[in-house]
């Protein structure tokens, strides 16, 4: 009973923690661009595999991961940047569908210029660290765990400054009330922009940090996008807590599950998850009811 | 909106759409083959973006997962030709049944959920049931290899029978299908319960106390959306000849609003057009340029900040009733 | 101006719908390959094969007196736009015979629809059983493998070579699923058993969580049936956590096809698998085939970029027998023909399927082939 619980139910549970830090990296930026702009980023993905790209064309250069990931993440970011002067800030105030459309079509075009300029294959990306140890009486690799622990520090960073820094106070200040900030003397463009910058640079991290794990390829966002929707829905839009929280326990469920159940099945509770949590709590575990 | 049968202008609204049913009906005498074959699949996946529009353009409501009705519908059709009966009429009826209770069980359980939250549950609704589909591998279903095979069957009209192996003879009922789809959906939004929902749209807390009921009233809708969705599905299929998973799909839930968008929601006829020229545009640009999901994404980028209310939005009245959301 | 930007819109929308292109003198290959998509890769192979086949051709003279030429349309990984391209170029086109993509299910969708107009089809990467055996159509043949080619030989060699007890993980969809069948089947002919499958949805990124229970089934082999960049993952992983040191390994041949072969590295090393084509096989016509291949493309052809090679000749000497482009005549034609190319000599058979020879294959320093012997 204890060995069935040391050495098959705790690697799971670890492999689940692993996973859902993935998910919450590409989801958090989701829920919080949500939450201050109402966007629905549907290419919140194609910038998860811009970043991959970026840290694998950065490592054609110069091979060392530890410079290729900031380099992606400021690559991601100012493409950020760009799509948000040039097409989301035409958009604010309009309902969220037209930035479904609006997404749609980015997402679109992101992977069509990524086979374009890097091609269809899939490209490998060496992990910078390549040991194993030996943990519960299985080899783990010492990259998971290091996605882990930078997963944890990044994440224990954006709360701190959404909790306890001037710019977080503005920030949440704009999420609940932009109207208010606005004529409060906050300026609310800026927090905009910066805020989809870093949101969207999120996600770009999450994919040089994943491409040693998932490879990159230019389809790669879709495969991510729809669970991290189901987490940010799950959480509550626009609540980080909720997203962390709905992150860990999707990671859990699915690494859990498939101990008993085909993995196939496992993939589909995710789904049933969000429907039965919807069911009683229509707008997410976190979300107050009312609240779009 | 006008109503089909409004005193002074009925005269006016019969002659436009007597005008262009004649068009519609002579167009595929200048068509060679491979046109006729595109312009049937526009028309029919014109009345999946217009049932669309019953939820999103007059309810208010967006749903991501509207594939999964015409996916359903694709395959109701398909079983009924394969398996059971070669009738199109027994088809569309399997069709229609099936996607109502499905729209009804989706409808119903979620309808508590609002804005951008009763989308993300219909998308996983129309995830759950795409992966059922996806997996039957060893059913008669064919799990991701789809349903191939679907006999083409013939029309009974009674007295005659109209040979649907024939690309024109389609063409005239997929018009005919078309067309009684938009009637009905005519009727329906200007029907005292289109006027329930358009209430809905523009402040939902004020339609109670009217002494209506919102809930049942969006469930309603969903379902009448579902239907229609169901009987396109179910004509792409019978005239297609297979049902795949790629028709439940969430990339079609998404193209379906797309299409609906550039359309122009809230007009029914809007999202009509939007269907036939992604449909055709999709299909040509794919032809002359290898990469050209980017010219189709920068279509929609456009579109979406230049003309918010679609292509026929572009060509409204000023006193025309402008129902983009 | 947004007036007339629509207006524009609407008018080339027109104006290229009305397109109409001229036919001549020539036999047009009709080429509907997914360019776009998750198999974009190996189709641009498949188009790259077809149009190198169709020069060779023509630098010859063409047959029948007649040049070739190649029409390619891309199918997206979409059955519908498969389906509609398929209409487009038999209706709009002409074109004497078709090459389709490598999605099963746009070929199966296509089938009945060459039927229908009959046209031919000969299909060069699509793997479903489905399409020849039984289900087969009159129009359509393939001279790829299928599960049933590599599998029966594959098995019995890894019954005698490997072990009796196997674990088998795959994609859950219908071309992993009927391979396994097939591998089930005859493994249990050679007198070895499955103690354990795991089917994993598509688009997985995280393997780990299964091998805990493969681990614990203690199987002799793994048998890995997977494409793409799930392949990728899982072999990159399998390798991190080091699952062949406590079992053999061994997959279907599109676990480390060549599309993907650079992205596995050297974590494919020691995988076995059984194949009709590697581009270091040994024969002069082979040898040539390469050569000319890399003059071209600059990167040695894979399985996919022969077989749509070998297709394209296969028609063209059916079309010069048979006299014609009438697809009743090419049909008679290629039935029972045999055709020697690069990969060998082969014979189409009743079923519609080239009986193709086999080769056991093992992937070794840092993701080279290498010929262990002939298994058929």
């Amino acid at each position: 009973m204890i060995d069935y619980l040391i050495y098959v139910i705790m690697p799971q549970v670890l492999h689940g923690l692993v996973w859902g830090t993935v998910i919450a990296f590409i989801a958090l930026g989701l829920t919080i661009i949500f939450g201050l702009m109402d966007i629905v980023n549907f290419a919140h993905g194609e910038y998860y595999m811009v970043g991959a790209f970026m840290g694998y064309t950065v490592l054609g250069v110069i091979p060392n991961f530890w410079i290729a990931v900031p380099v992606a993440v400021v690559c991601v970011a100012i493409l950020g940047l760009f799509t948000e002067y040039v097409l989301f800030r035409r958009l604010y105030g309009r309902d969220p569908i037209f930035h479904l459309l609006l997404t749609f079509g980015l997402g679109m075009m992101l992977r069509e210029v990524a086979q374009l300029i890097w091609g269809a294959d899939t490209r490998r990306v060496e992990a910078p660290v390549q040991a194993t140890v030996e943990f519960l009486g299985m080899m783990y690799p010492v990259y998971r765990l290091l996605i882990l622990g930078i997963g944890i520090c990044v994440i224990l960073l954006i709360w701190y400054v959404l909790r306890y820094t001037e710019v977080g106070a503005k920030i949440r200040a704009v999420a609940q009330d932009r109207t208010m900030a606005w004529a409060l003397g906050i300026r609310v463009p800026l927090i905009y922009t910066s805020v989809f910058m870093c949101g969207v640079a999120l996600a770009g991290f999450a994919g040089v940090l994943m491409s040693p794990i998932s490879f990159v390829y230019p389809t790669m966002g879709i495969d991510v996008i729809l669970r991290a929707f189901i987490v940010v829905v799950i959480g509550g839009l626009g609540n980080v807590m909720g997203a962390l929280f709905a992150s860990l326990i999707i990671g859990e469920v699915e690494a859990l599950a498939s101990i008993w159940i085909t993995p196939t099945i496992a993939e589909t509770l995710v789904f049933i998850i969000l429907i039965i949590t919807m069911i009683f709590r229509p707008a997410g575990l976190f979300g107050k009811a009312g609240e779009r | 909106m006008a109503k089909l049968n409004s005193g002074s202008n009925f005269k006016k609204t019969f002659l436009v759409h007597a005008i262009i049913l004649a068009a519609l009906a002579v167009l595929p005498l200048f068509l060679n083959g491979y046109h006729q074959k595109l312009a049937v699949e526009a028309i029919i996946l014109s009345v999946f973006a217009m049932s669309l529009d019953l939820v999103m353009g007059y309810a208010g409501i967006a749903t991501f997962g509207h594939a999964a009705f015409f996916g359903i519908g694709g395959y109701a059709m398909g079983v009924m030709l394969k398996f059971l009966f070669p009738s199109l009429w027994l088809g569309l009826i399997l069709a229609g049944f099936c996607t109502a209770i499905l729209a009804f069980l989706i409808g119903f359980v979620s309808i508590r959920a609002k804005g951008i939250y009763f989308a993300i549950l219909t998308l996983a609704f129309a995830e759950v049931v795409y992966r059922i589909i996806f997996h039957s591998y060893n059913t008669p279903l064919g799990g991701s290899d789809g349903l191939v095979g679907v006999p083409t069957p013939m029309l009974h009209l009674g007295f005659f029978d109209i040979d649907l192996r024939n690309t024109v003879n389609f063409y005239w009922v997929a018009v005919a299908f078309a067309y009684l789809s938009y009637l009905v959906c005519k009727l329906i939004v200007g029907s005292p319960f289109g006027s329930i929902l358009s209430g809905i749209r523009e402040n939902e807390n004020r339609v109670p106390f009217l002494g209506f009921n919102v809930k049942w009233s969006k469930v309603t809708a969903f379902v009448l959306a579902g239907i229609f969705a169901g009987f396109s599905g179910a004509m792409f299929t019978a005239f297609k000849t297979y049902a795949d998973t790629e028709q439940l799909n969430f990339l079609l839930s998404g193209k379906v609003i797309v299409m609906a968008l550039i359309g122009g929601i809230g007009t029914l006829i809007g999202p009509m057009v939007g269907a036939v020229v992604i449909t055709i545009f999709e299909s040509v640009i794919s032809t002359y340029f290898r990469a050209h999901h980017l010219i189709i994404g920068a279509l929609f980028v456009i579109v979406v900040i230049f003309m918010p209310k679609g292509l026929l939005g572009l060509f409204a009245r000023k006193d025309r009733n402008n129902n983009g959301s | 101006m947004k007036r007339l930007l629509a207006v524009a819109l609407i008018v080339v929308s027109a104006v290229l719908f009305a397109f109409q292109a001229q036919a001549a003198n020539e036999i047009l290959v009709g080429c509907i390959s997914d360019l776009t998509g998750t198999y974009a890769a190996l189709s641009k192979q498949q188009v790259d094969a077809v149009n190198m086949a169709v020069d060779e051709l023509n630098q010859k003279g063409g047959v029948l007196g007649r040049k070739f030429k190649v029409i390619v349309e891309d199918s997206a990984t979409s059955v519908s736009l498969a389906t509609q391209k398929l209409e487009r170029l038999i209706l709009d086109q002409k074109v004497d015979f078709v090459i389709p993509p490598t999605t099963s299910s746009a070929v199966l969708a296509m089938m009945p629809v060459a039927l229908k107009y009959n046209k031919l089809m000969m299909v060069t990467l699509a793997q479903s059983m489905k399409i020849t055996g039984e289900n087969r159509n009159k129009v359509t043949f393939r001279c790829f493998a299928n599960g049933e080619i590599t599998g029966k030989p594959q098995s019995k060699w890894m019954v005698k070579n490997l072990g009796k007890k196997y674990y088998i993980i795959g994609a859950d969809y219908a071309w992993p699923r009927s391979t396994a069948e097939v591998y089930t089947k005859f493994l249990k002919q050679n007198g070895a058993e499955i103690i354990g499958e795991t089917w994993f949805p598509l688009g997985t990124k995280d393997f780990a969580p299964y091998f805990g229970k493969i681990r614990a089934a203690k199987p002799e082999v793994l048998l890995m049936i997977c494409a793409g960049n799930d392949a990728v993952s899982l072999v990159s992983q399998v390798n991190r956590y080091g699952l062949g040191k406590q079992m053999k390994l061994a997959a279907d041949g599109s676990l480390v096809s060549a599309d993907i072969i650079k992205a596995h590295g050297a974590n494919a090393d020691g995988i076995i698998i059984a194949d009709f084509y590697v581009s270091s096989l040994d024969t002069p016509e082979n040898k040539v085939f390469v050569k000319n291949y890399m003059a071209r493309y600059k990167d040695a052809p894979s399985k996919m970029a022969l077989s749509s090679y070998e297709g394209v000749m296969w028609v063209a000497q059916a079309i010069k027998q048979a006299g014609s482009t009438d697809t009743d005549k090419m049909v008679k034609a290629l039935e029972g023909s045999t055709y020697k190319g690069p990969q060998g000599s082969k014979k189409m058979g009743p079923d519609h399927q080239a009986a193709l020879e086999v080769y056991m294959i093992q992937i070794a320093n840092g993701g080279q082939y290498k010929i262990l012997e002939r298994a058929n």
